[in-house]
């Protein structure tokens, strides 16, 4: 058991959760006051002892259904039994049951509400379509989706949406509507049960270690911009709010306890008139914060569009730290958004309105570094003065179109300073068409920036 | 875990301390009440997060009332220090103490008798340190707190002690349940992280929500309360600026109810929306999203 959760803890810490020693001591302490056979409660009191972040919530559950997953969990006396499960006791279906027949089950049993049956059922379908080979390295997600076409999910869905819906006033709009969330948590439970029950199945096959190797469990702020899918990218944006609002604190409160400035002597001189001419209270100036100018010039073309909306996003979020921020986007053409961003106070709605209203493509809409910089100093190369710090967010992959990296180092001269961020992890930098280090040469400094945390730690050193 | 104060359990399973919150009128789901009995077992401070609204303070002063202990509340704002928190000298009292005596005796004798307990005030972690009778310990909202006094809150809350170089320190006499909430302004301290439980208080499972109100909201039929939680729940699944919390969806339902209706439909949810939505962005959104068709 203790071996377990430490292995548990393990896999936590390499998924960038911390654990402490204390913590999983605490974890073995609470899972010996407590009945282990209630998987909720050991799940509760993992998550208590050793999770201090909301944030961490999913990686946990990853983890934890491999780790404690029912087949591994609670056979015979309810005690914490490792053994493998046996491959002969998985519900299946008899050969005369046809694939319609069972989604039919399936139905009535969610219509029922009966989970126990609906769990059989689930469990015979993926012995049916799964179709799994014991021994292959996987996380499994294929077997899910085989299972799930061949259950044929979204004919699912409409069965019993129709079903339901006799039993309701169809010119009830709003009960329609919310009759649609309600199927959908409906076919969310039968997905999740697909889930469960083929982790289970590759868990006992190979064992909860090596599958957890295998799956991709990581915290929203480690997730990759360039290979997040929506759904990634929905946590993110979840993510990017309470983070940025803790990144505000924190600036705010570091101007507020800045240093000490130097001496003001006049007015030292004249508190100690009260002391009879003794300077006995030394009066210093208040540091005057430094407040930036940003310039934000941003490639919004497919492949890095999602990271600079982030980047957009957490800038704009933070915009009180800075004197003034100024936005421009390209792909091949480049327009200020400036105003648009300055009349919504939505951001989400503002970032909307940038990718149908700036006209950023000239010729073919592919990313073209050079003719935006041009034209970037031609229209607005006026405006950019000692006191602009600009950043250029892209990936440099130009397309095999000239550099023309002279006007960078144009704006390079004019400018207070010059970052860059890029996307991209830097081994892949100068690969193919990416010709970041004709760029970087006249930049201060060139990062990564390939998730959260790393976008996190660049906004913290520049304000 | 102390010796001498092992076997004082205040719950047998987390079964009990589920019911007994609910004895009280605070209906637990199965994590809250783990925690707690876990945060009896293990003496262990409990560290309460989530969104504003979903019973975090609430789950203190409940606690309290389900064990008939009393409550020590400490509010945190930004700038309190040892003397409101731990404990102050009542410096006026010591003055005239000095003064009232004619002539005072050795200067070691005046020490003595003017750092003693009688010139001392108790501010609330002592008061919960010293207390004989049960008490519930509430710390609220201990995200205002600088990152600087988090660490007086650290023996109190990893030793039950309080050490006043005067006195000397001061051990609980008993281990008071203890609760911080956080509405997760600022990162808290890794420190003050690890000492104590973690409880998420997210917006409530459907079930549970629905029993809420059915328990608080006098006259609401299941139906209704059912057509209630489902809209509510839609609504959160919205970015919304503010989305609506339990007490907002009790709110509403007791507006449904003294409206004499029974039922939700598109009309009744757009009128009656400001209950449960404050700000009019969020409004013009919900309608839209929703209630359009």
């Amino acid at each position: 058991m203790i071996k377990r959760v430490i292995e548990f803890a393990e896999a936590l810490r390499r998924s960038n959760v911390p654990v402490s020693l204390l913590e999983s001591i605490d974890a073995c302490r609470a899972l010996i006051s407590c009945d282990i056979s209630d998987r909720g409660e050991v799940r509760a009191y993992l998550f208590a002892t050793m999770i201090k972040d909301q944030s961490h919530q999913k990686v946990f559950n990853q983890l934890f259904d491999v780790f404690f997953s029912p087949g591994t969990y609670d056979h015979g006396d309810g005690g914490l039994s490792l053994d493998e499960a046996r491959p002969d006791a998985y519900e299946s279906f008899d050969d005369d049951v046809d694939d319609l027949k069972i989604r039919e089950l399936i139905k009535n049993s969610l219509l029922s509400g009966d989970e126990l049956q609906l769990q059989s059922l689930v469990s015979a379908a993926v012995s049916r379509f799964a179709g799994i080979e014991p021994g292959r390295p996987v996380g499994g997600v294929y077997y899910a989706f085989k299972t799930l076409r061949r259950l044929d999910i979204d004919a699912l869905k409409s069965a019993l949406f129709d079903t339901r819906l006799e039993e309701i006033d169809s010119s009830d709009s709003l009960g329609v509507k919310l009759l649609n969330l309600d199927v959908d948590l409906a076919l969310d439970k039968v997905r999740k049960m697909v889930d469960d029950d083929i982790r289970r199945r590759i868990v006992s096959d190979r064992g909860a270690e090596a599958v957890a190797r295998t799956l991709r469990a990581t915290l929203p702020e480690d997730i990759d911009f360039m290979h997040a899918n929506s759904e990634d990218l929905r946590e993110i944006g979840r993510t990017l709010v309470p983070l940025v609002h803790k990144l505000a604190t924190r600036l705010g409160q570091r101007r507020r306890h800045g240093h000490r400035g130097t001496l003001d002597f006049r007015r030292t001189i004249r508190r100690s008139i009260a002391n009879g001419g003794v300077p006995a209270e030394l009066i210093y100036h208040k540091p005057v914060p430094s407040k930036p100018e940003l310039v934000i010039v941003a490639d919004i073309s497919g492949s890095v569009a999602s990271f600079a909306r982030f980047t957009l996003s957490m800038v704009y979020a933070l915009s009180e730290q800075f004197s003034k921020v100024r936005s421009f986007v390209f792909i091949d053409e480049i327009d200020e958004v400036t105003d648009i961003f300055e009349s919504s106070d939505q951001i989400e709605e503002a970032l909307r309105l940038v990718s149908t209203k700036a006209k950023v493509v000239w010729q073919d809409g592919h990313s073209d570094y050079g003719r935006v910089m041009e034209s970037f100093v031609e229209r607005w190369g006026e405006e950019i003065t000692n006191k602009s710090t600009i950043i250029f967010l892209g990936d440099a992959r130009n397309n095999y179109h000239p550099s023309r990296s002279h006007v960078l180092a144009s704006v390079r001269m004019k400018a207070r300073a010059l970052y860059w961020l890029n996307p991209e992890p830097s081994t892949y930098w100068d690969s193919g068409d990416s010709i970041m280090s004709q760029y970087s040469m006249y930049c201060d400094s060139v990062d990564e920036c390939r998730n959260l945390r790393q976008l996190e730690s660049f906004v913290e050193r520049l304000v | 875990m102390i010796g001498s104060k092992q076997g004082e359990f205040q719950f047998s399973t987390p079964l009990e301390a589920g019911e007994l919150l609910s004895g009280v009128g605070y209906l637990p789901s199965v994590e809250i009440s783990s925690v707690l009995f876990l945060a009896d077992r293990l003496k262990k401070p409990v560290l309460v997060e989530g969104p504003a609204g979903t019973g975090k303070t609430e789950l203190a002063k409940s606690t309290a009332k389900a064990l008939g202990a009393r409550l020590i509340r400490l509010q945190c704002h930004e700038g309190i220090d040892e003397s409101k928190a731990l404990y102050e000298w009542n410096y006026k009292k010591q003055l005239l103490r000095i003064q009232s005596d004619g002539s005072p005796g050795p200067w070691s004798e005046v020490e003595s008798d003017i750092f003693s307990e009688e010139f001392l005030l108790e501010r609330p972690l002592l008061q919960a340190i010293r207390a004989e009778d049960p008490v519930v310990l509430l710390i609220d909202e201990v995200d205002r707190v600088e990152i600087e006094t988090e660490a007086l809150l650290l023996e109190v809350l990893s030793d039950y002690q309080v050490s006043i170089p005067e006195l000397g320190t001061m051990e609980a006499k008993q281990i008071p349940l203890v609760f911080l909430t956080s509405n997760n302004t600022r990162e808290l301290s890794e420190a003050l992280k690890r000492r104590c439980l973690f409880l998420f208080l997210d917006y409530p499972e459907k079930d549970r929500e629905m029993e809420i109100v059915i328990s608080k909201v006098p006259g609401v039929s299941v139906t209704l309360a059912e057509s209630i939680v489902s809209f509510v729940d839609s609504l959160r699944e919205l970015d919304l600026k503010k989305r609506p919390s339990i007490s907002e969806t009790l709110d509403w339902a007791l507006t449904l109810v003294s409206l004499g209706l029974d039922a939700v439909d598109e009309s009744v949810a757009k009128s009656t929306l400001n209950v449960l939505l404050k700000y009019r962005s969020d409004i013009a959104k919900a309608s839209k999203a929703i209630l359009s068709s």
